[in-house]
């Protein structure tokens, strides 16, 4: 594997980790015009979250031990990519339809958090092993290949978190800030089809 | 070795990045006068300005909550280290009113036709409000909605509070409550601040149009808006609240610490009007209350024409309260 290959996808696992802590800082912004701010909806989102992950990561190491390739990491990140980008269209719709059940405010709004959350963040937890796995057939050195990767993405994780909450909230409404971040994984995509254009090339 | 310089070049810039408005945000005074961050760390080594014993500190769920007694025995509900009160109340006169942001509020009474037969508060703190109006009004239905479950029973325990069966306190974010209510209020309160800002979903104009719809024909909206230090937010809600409600009046306390909203919903805050209304009661109940002064501090229209003329409407898709100044 080249050079330029270690980097990609590092830049990848990078993004990812961006835009996943971007997305559940956002998922707050959208919930708290109708659930307010209380502990428990920053509790309904996080535990959503790490549970679309855990099912991500056990997930995409099945696949990961199947396959792993610039091919079927592109196909993942699609989805998520499309998702996000998408959610100014349906994200408020949703919210609303929910919201009127009135159930318990706690019912509800993990009710709510699934729906909307839990989808991409599978696909974009199963990204990492992947990215694991290709890493690790060229070393050999699988430890060194899973922290390296977990390493970029939490890096990209707190990036995100910083960026986010910090002044994309401040500079942009929500709605842009959803299409920006799903522009930020589109161009995941992009660098994997690239990539692989260039390598088929060679 | 490269990649742990790496990572100490990463680590370091993301910190000063984040410092970077965070110190901005702190710097500035709020409605104690309280300085910024480094004068703060300052603050540390020097006396604090008043000794105050400290009758409780407890961790809540949402805040490190303090009441401190100042050397005059007045009590201070304090969210946060070093934030200004929330509510002041005086042991030996339990009904006196001694935050300006208190006595402004009370001139609601002069802009309600009728006896209100049931209010909202957004927010408790220490209760004093509640209070003021379960003494003036016996026979009103009096809910509140606050963030903390904790905080009814300090403002009980520490500020004289009492609930009665005609006060319903519910625990929970004042937008939800707004969002599920069905009831119709002849006056409701909003006094949501955690330590530093308003949250977000308060501030919007979703909110007040919400508000709006659960005020009865003739009723009231009131808000307090503490100056932190943030002139483009105390603009943009002034703003926002004026788009939803046409006929807003804004009192500036003394020293512009506060910020008093008042916002009928279907006629003017007609000052001369209702001067004479309540005469008696400055004179008899309350002597600390000097409504004609009070009055005087009202924004004229083209000061707030001014104040709001280059700011946004905030609204629940972009409502930067945290990082607005």
């Amino acid at each position: 594997m080249h050079a330029a290959n270690k980097s990609i996808l590092y830049a990848i696992a990078f993004l990812i980790g961006f835009a996943l802590m971007s997305y559940e800082i956002l998922g707050v912004r959208v919930l708290s015009p109708y659930y307010g701010s209380s502990i428990y909806v920053w509790g309904a989102i996080i535990s959503i979250f790490l549970s679309g992950l855990a099912l991500g990561y056990e997930q995409g190491g099945k696949i990961a031990d199947r396959i792993a390739d610039l091919n079927v990491l592109r196909k993942i990140i699609l989805i998520p990519a499309l998702l996000i980008t998408t959610f100014p269209v349906y994200g408020q719709p949703v919210c609303k339809l929910i919201y009127a059940l009135e159930l318990d405010s706690r019912a509800s709004v993990l009710l709510l958090s699934i729906i909307l959350f839990f989808i991409p963040c599978i696909f974009l937890g199963s990204v990492i092993p992947i990215l694991v796995k290709m890493r690790a057939v060229d070393s050999q050195k699988i430890g060194s290949a899973a922290g390296d990767v977990y390493a970029m993405s939490t890096a990209g994780s707190i990036t995100g978190t910083l960026v986010t909450s910090f002044f994309l909230i401040s500079w942009l409404s929500v709605p842009k800030c959803f299409l920006l971040l799903g522009m930020f994984l589109i161009a995941c995509w992009l660098l994997c089809v690239l990539f692989q254009l260039k390598s088929s090339k060679e | 070795m490269k990649k742990y310089i790496g990572i100490a070049i990463f680590i370091a810039t993301l910190s000063l990045v984040s410092t970077c408005p965070a110190q901005e945000r702190t710097s500035g005074t709020n409605s104690r006068g309280k300085p910024g961050f480094w004068a703060s760390i300052n603050n540390f080594f020097l006396p604090h300005p008043e000794q105050r014993e400290i009758l409780l500190e407890k961790q809540t769920l949402y805040f490190m909550v303090t009441v401190e007694k100042g050397e005059n025995g007045w009590h201070h509900l304090v969210f946060n280290p070093n934030r200004g009160s929330q509510g002041i109340w005086n042991p030996q006169s339990p009904d006196e009113l001694i935050s300006n942001y208190c006595k402004y509020t009370t001139l609601f009474l002069q802009c309600i036709d009728q006896y209100p037969r049931r209010v909202l508060f957004v927010g408790l703190g220490a209760g004093i409000i509640p209070r003021f109006i379960r003494k003036h009004f016996p026979a009103t239905t009096i809910d509140i909605i606050e963030i903390d479950g904790e905080i009814p029973g300090i403002a009980e325990q520490y500020f004289a509070f009492k609930k009665d069966d005609k006060t319903n306190i519910t625990i929970g974010d004042g937008r939800d409550f707004i969002n599920r209510n069905k009831l119709q209020y002849d006056i409701i309160f909003i006094d949501a601040y955690n330590a530093e800002n308003i949250p977000f979903q308060l501030t919007t104009e979703e909110f007040y149009r919400k508000i709006r719809a659960a005020l009865t024909p003739g009723g009231l909206m009131t808000a307090n808006i503490a100056n932190l230090g943030k002139p483009r937010f105390i603009a943009s809600e002034l703003k926002t609240i004026q788009s939803i409600f046409p006929n807003l009046a804004v009192f500036v306390c003394p020293e512009q610490t506060n910020y008093i909203l008042f916002a009928p919903v279907n006629r003017k805050f007609d000052s001369t009007a209702t001067m004479s209304k309540c005469a008696d009661l400055e004179n008899t109940s309350n002597p600390e209350l000097d409504f004609k002064a009070m009055f005087n501090t009202r924004l004229k229209e083209e000061e707030l024409k001014a104040m709001t003329s280059e700011a946004i409407i905030l609204k629940d898709d972009f409502a930067p309260v945290e990082t607005m100044k």
